[in-house]
């Protein structure tokens, strides 16, 4: 999450000794634990963790995931205890996130892996076998021995038609009770009827036998959707875990003190106690005088906000600085924000819809297909019943829409895989079709093209030394965003902080404390178009600073790249004009279209009345415009609207996402135009021979692996570029 | 042509057999991660 009160962990692990966590994170009766590993990178990293139990003793095995940021370990709890596992791995670096064992589940998969890969092992090997049995046929095996090899085909067949193909009945069946066309249904229609057909004219000394292409293009077609599992493979999303693992455990007042208890387990009336960076595990109400709080998770908004005793604080808030008590009101499963972490954690656990849109045009092909399949067959059998429904199962086999079936979404799936490794969450492949069709890309100012953290306008370099080690003492613990543009500022100075003596941070107003008889202020002055703040010493004010956000830094090569490639570029302002005009003059960028001082109703109408618009902004209060737009890309902000809202969620801070989601959405178009026009091709002269009654078993059993071979060397070939 | 009598059950048994090896291995665990073991045995 770019922002930044990014999730600090707290790096107090004890709660895991506890025996409730305990029960909710191990497996084994208590001695297997998995982590997701945050900061695990690469083979120095595993070698790294996977050394921990050389070192660290009653560790029994420690193993990693490399690609899934996963540590599964197996401790001995006589020996060792959760948390200095835990506390190890974060002194090598990382930050460990234990998860619970059906996160873990869902998140690997395994078992349908497994099973997925060994049908498609024996649907390999069994297609295999038969195709060879087959080429003895075509290569003049005659007699007895021509017998004896379709018999074996017909044996190795029967574990096709009832186990390999299961899936495909299961998948025809249900899109039979969903009343829908799907890809699963020929295939069903093929491997029964075709293992029908070429029985009887077995038992009847015919040659027409379908089993080996009956064999090899089901075993092509799972080979494509097991490669397909492999490329949209689950992922964990770290900034969830962290938030939703944080949650899951509160401090409670009990009967001996403080100490950790899982949020199930808060009642309303519990007293609980937070400290820096933690977020609120229910909605509850303030005892401590005053506390602030960061709503960045539930508003998008950076800027922490003052809360007074009694007040009412919504469960998901983070405390910025110091320690808060409360009294919880209303457990998190019941807060809005409990129930948007449920829903974007299953989010973040879903597979990418990937299909839709392949669907729908596999579905308009094979309406085509069957359509014309049963009106040759009513037809034809009035001349001969027997050519009309070999005819008519050859087109039906021939002209399985492969492309479609695998193609698209081998293409999609490629297109999303290189969507993440280029830091952009995409919700479903239409973002791609989406993405092509857009002309004018609508920026909005504040959070996009400039950054939302402030940034010290004045050279360090004017402020004498021992001041600024005055400033470094005042504002070193503050999690304000004055503070951060202020160590960042001197940071480069080799700045010493004093300690200060009664160092007090007033919400809101600044922070105080005093050395020897000097004692300093520094407090928000009247905001002035920047943001702004007065150092004072013994009440008289020493110094002025002002703020300003700075732009983004790669939003002028994006802008540039953008109106190269033909987009028209438009900003979206809650400015006033001379604010957009400096920063069209800072960016030296002419935009094709200002809006100025626009709410983000009048931002959902401008962009609503612009027909193929893309909304480029923060994942609030630009939420109603990219709702409205064709494609919706988030920069920031709350998990909540950047799920509901957009269709795009840039991870990494920087705006190159954007020219990086164009050229991928090209990319996969370009593919699959190449493999819809080579499957039409395919199609209608393919269908054509089989309905003319040219296709033999040998031509089919050589033009589906050669087309459906086709398709998938240039989807591969274009993926990997 | 005899010598095919018992060529082909061989194949048969044969290519069983190394499908038998492979469903072992898959379940077995050991197809479930293909990234980190490179790693391992890079660093080691």
């Amino acid at each position: 999450m770019p922002n930044s009160y990014a999730p600090q962990l707290p790096t107090d692990y004890s709660y895991l000794d506890r025996d409730e966590f305990r029960a909710k994170y191990t497996e084994r009766s208590g001695t297997q634990i998995r982590f997701f590993v945050g900061g695990m990178r690469c083979g120095k990293c595993v070698r790294t963790l996977e050394q921990i139990p050389l070192r660290l003793k009653g560790v029994r095995r420690l193993r990693v995931e490399l690609s899934r940021s996963l540590a599964e370990a197996e401790i001995d709890p006589a020996e060792i205890s959760f948390s200095d596992l835990a506390n190890e791995i974060a002194r090598l670096g990382f930050q460990p996130i234990p998860i619970t064992p059906e996160q873990g589940a869902d998140a690997l998969g395994r078992q349908t892996d497994r099973r997925e890969l060994i049908r498609l092992a024996i649907a390999g090997a069994l297609a295999g076998n038969i195709m060879t049995f087959s080429f003895a046929a075509y290569f003049g095996a005659e007699g007895e021995w021509l017998t004896a090899f379709q018999w074996l085909s017909f044996v190795l067949y029967l574990p096709v038609l009832t186990y390999v193909a299961w899936p495909f009945y299961v998948g025809a069946w249900n899109s039979l009770k969903n009343k829908q066309l799907s890809i699963d249904l020929p295939m069903a229609i093929a491997s029964v009827s075709g293992f029908v057909f070429s029985t009887v004219q077995l038992l009847r000394g015919r040659d027409d036998i379908y089993f080996d292409s009956l064999s090899g293009f089901l075993f092509l077609i799972l080979a494509a959707r097991w490669l397909q599992r492999r490329m949209q493979r689950r992922f964990l999303r770290p900034e969830l875990l962290t938030e939703s693992s944080q949650l899951g455990r509160a401090r409670v007042l009990g009967e001996n003190g403080w100490d950790w208890a899982p949020t199930e387990s808060l009642k309303p009336g519990s007293e609980i106690f937070v400290t820096m960076g933690e977020s609120l595990p229910a909605d509850s109400e303030l005892v401590t005088e005053s506390a602030l709080f960061s709503l960045a998770w539930l508003s998008g908004e950076n800027s922490p906000r003052i809360f007074r005793a009694g007040a009412m604080v919504p469960a998901g808030a983070r405390l910025v600085a110091g320690s808060a008590r409360l009294i919880a009101k209303k457990p998190l499963a019941e807060t809005g924000f409990g129930r948007i972490l449920q829903q974007a954690q299953q989010f973040s656990l879903s597979e990418n819809r990937v299909i839709s849109l392949a669907d729908k045009w596999a579905q308009w092909l094979l309406g085509i297909v069957f359509t014309t399949a049963l009106i040759f067959l009513a037809l034809y059998s009035m001349v001969s019943v027997e050519e009309a429904i070999r005819r008519s199962l050859a087109l039906i086999i021939l002209a399985c829409p492969c492309a479609m079936a695998f193609g698209t979404p081998l293409a999609l799936a490629a297109a999303l895989r290189k969507a993440r490794q280029a830091g952009l969450i995409v919700q479903d492949a239409n973002v791609f079709e989406n993405t092509r069709r857009v002309e004018t890309v609508f920026f909005d100012k504040t959070g996009t093209l400039t950054d939302t953290e402030l940034t010290l306008r004045e050279d360090p370099k004017i402020i004498p030394e021992d001041y600024k080690s005055i400033i470094l003492g005042l504002e070193n613990e503050s999690l304000h965003p004055i503070a951060f543009a202020l160590r960042k500022a001197l940071a480069d100075e080799n700045v010493i902080p004093i300690p200060l003596r009664n160092r007090k941070e007033i919400p809101g107003r600044g922070v105080e404390g005093s050395i020897g008889k000097r004692f300093f202020e520094l407090k928000s002055g009247p905001a002035n178009g920047y943001s702004h703040c007065v150092l004072f010493e013994n009440g008289t004010p020493v110094f002025h600073f002002t703020f300003a956000a700075e732009i983004n830094r790669d939003a002028r090569e994006v802008l540039v790249d953008l109106r190269r490639r033909g987009y028209r570029v438009a900003l979206l302002s809650g400015d006033k004009q001379a604010v957009a005009d400096q920063l069209s003059k800072d960016l030296d960028f002419e935009f094709d279209e200002v809006h100025c001082e626009v709410t983000p109703e009048m931002k959902a109408e401008i962009v609503g009345r612009t027909p193929k618009a893309m909304m480029v902004g923060d994942g609030v209060n630009d939420s109603l415009a990219m709702m409205r737009a064709t494609v919706g890309v988030a920069v920031r902000g709350g998990v909540e609207a950047a799920l509901k809202s957009s269709g795009v969620y840039l991870c990494e801070s920087g705006l190159k996402g954007i020219t990086r989601l164009i050229e991928i959405s090209e990319g996969a178009a370009s593919s699959i135009k190449t493999n819809l026009m080579v499957s039409v091709i395919y199609n209608s002269v393919g269908g054509a021979l089989a309905l003319l009654g040219y296709i033999n078993p040998l031509v089919a059993a050589l033009l589906m692996p050669a087309s459906s071979g086709f398709i998938l060397l240039s989807t591969w070939w274009r993926g990997i570029r | 042509m005899n010598i095919l009598v018992i060529m082909i059950p061989l194949s048969l048994v044969l290519g069983f057999l190394f499908l038998g090896a492979f469903i072992w291995s898959v379940q077995d665990g050991q197809l479930d991660d293909t990234e980190t073991p490179p790693h391992r045995a890079i660093e080691d």
